[in-house]
């Protein structure tokens, strides 16, 4: 069996009294395409943050490629949140020599090509750009790091169905073989048919984590078995 | 990695900080050339505004730099921008401290700005401001230079270093205050607190490092021309007493020591206790 490219080991983190996160535990192999599943608020993002590196107040250990969120870790992994985290003033040719500076694994020739794929100004400054443009923008410096692990928060969410499978499009072509991608939504109907396992986190611990052919062993689709899971109790 | 964090950090600023001074060197030599060029010795509406202007935007400079330099540590590292800025394959030392670096550079530029600002005013205005008093200042000037010219370097270069260690000193305080009102209690209207934290942190620090500056005399003097060291505390007293500007190498370790104290709780908070939004 691989090394695992993320281990997550009883993981707990609390913002003041609420506890988001009450000890969770699982492991990513290497080159699996991995949903990570559950409503608003059930805790997805400050795992991501955590595995990432912009919470450190957690309990529990993360180790991503056998190290602890670090300097080596930021390097192995291609990050993409929820947020719009470029400067205003930045233009997409800044922003890509930005990531160049500091990313060993980011490739150039490859942002440019998706620079002009999603017809992009390289010049624009991001803040006269549209929300959609923005997004483009930081997908495009994501998937032109050739990264270990791919965490990707929220990336189908506020977009319509059009953009959605373009986005995922992206993902699906421009992510380095044999390498992993953790994809945080809930929108499940439109990542099932790529997904390999999928983690399930309900009220902090986890609720499942399973390979999707399992569920469809089960004649299940992961679509039912989310329901099953987050069911509304009477 | 700490250079391309410095070279992002200059871009970053620069265009803001950048532009206010292309703004005062352009009025500086606007007004210094609308001052060789005339005919008369009245002073042009050109000089008049120049120095108006230029005395505006220079005393502003101080505080343009501290809410720029504020702003911009807000911004990138407890704002979105943090998204970016943490997640980058560098130690959160060197992100400190880059920013602390290319801060207390503004800061510096600042000053040097004003100071050339004050010397153009001094030359168009010397004859309205200074009348007769221009004579004492040239023989003040005179006396200056039979002072020896290497001992003038060292002090200069010393006083140099003394203000860039109290500039570091008085930006990593405020980037201190702007940690800790980035925390979970604070960290809703983090702006506010920021501004709140401020007064009595930097008192309480700025204090503190006055007191262990106070009880250490390690200080050069200019005696008889020459620089002399001073490590008595009554000599100290009494050369002071006559009038005599001492360099104080001590502070220059006192803020650096006290400085870096500062820097290392910054880092802890932001590692530890801060989490982005």
């Amino acid at each position: 069996m691989a090394k695992p490219i993320l281990e997550i080991k009883n993981l707990k983190k609390s913002y003041g009294s609420h506890q988001v996160l009450r000890g969770v535990s699982y492991n990513i192999e290497p080159g699996k395409i991995v949903g990570l599943l559950g409503p608003n608020g059930c805790g997805k993002t400050s795992m991501i943050k955590s595995i990432v590196g912009l919470i450190n107040d957690y309990e529990g250990e993360i180790l991503v490629n056998g190290e602890k969120p670090g300097v080596n870790s930021k390097n192995d992994i291609a990050y993409l949140p929820e947020k719009n985290y470029l400067p205003a003033w930045m233009t997409p040719k800044a922003a890509i020599n930005y990531m160049a500076d500091f990313y060993k694994n980011f490739n150039k020739d490859k942002a440019y090509e998706l620079l002009r794929t999603f017809d992009l100004d390289e010049k624009q400054k991001i803040k006269t750009m549209s929300k959609g443009q923005q997004e483009k923008v930081q997908l495009l410096l994501v998937m032109s790091r050739e990264a270990k692990l791919y965490i990707l928060d929220e990336p189908l969410g506020g977009v319509d169905p059009v953009a959605r499978d373009f986005i995922m499009e992206t993902i699906m072509k421009n992510h380095l073989a044999n390498s992993t991608i953790l994809l945080s939504t809930h929108l499940i109907y439109d990542i099932e048919g790529i997904l390999d396992r999928v983690v399930m986190i309900k009220n902090g611990v986890l609720a499942a984590n399973t390979d999707v052919t399992t569920i469809r062993n089960h004649n299940m689709t992961v679509e039912a078995l989310f329901k099953e899971v987050f069911r509304y109790d009477a | 990695m700490m250079l391309k964090l410095l070279k992002n950090d200059f871009i970053a600023t620069g265009r803001i900080m950048g532009v206010i001074y292309v703004i005062v060197a352009g009025i500086s030599a606007g007004t210094l050339i609308s001052h060789y060029m005339k005919s008369g010795e009245d002073m042009t509406v050109v000089e008049a505004m120049g120095i108006a202007l230029l005395l505006v935007v220079s005393l502003c400079l101080f505080v343009l730099t501290v809410v720029f330099v504020l702003s911009d540590f807000q911004k990138s590292l407890y704002g979105e921008q943090g998204y970016l800025t943490f997640t980058l394959p560098v130690k959160s030392w060197m992100i400190l401290a880059s920013k602390v670096i290319v801060a207390t550079v503004w800061f510096v530029v600042a000053l040097a700005a004003l100071l050339a600002s004050l010397w153009v005013t001094v030359v168009v205005l010397k004859e309205e401001i200074l009348g007769e008093n221009y004579d004492l200042i040239m023989g003040m000037i005179n006396q200056i230079s039979t002072v020896n010219v290497a001992s003038m370097a060292v002090s200069a270069v010393i006083r140099i270093i003394l203000y860039f260690v109290q500039f570091a000193f008085f930006t990593i305080t405020v980037f201190f205050t702007s940690t800790v009102a980035n925390t979970r209690h604070f960290q809703k209207k983090n702006i506010f607190w920021t501004i709140v934290l401020f007064v009595p942190i930097a008192g309480v620090v700025t204090k503190f490092a006055e007191f262990i500056d106070s009880k250490i005399v390690f200080s050069l003097f200019f005696i008889e021309g020459k620089l002399s060291l001073v490590t008595d505390n009554l000599e100290y007293m009494r050369l002071q007493a006559n009038g005599n500007s001492p360099v104080d190498i001590a502070s220059i370790f006192v803020y650096l020591i006290l400085g870096a104290g500062v820097f290392f709780a910054t880092h802890y908070i932001m590692s530890k206790k801060v989490n982005i939004r």
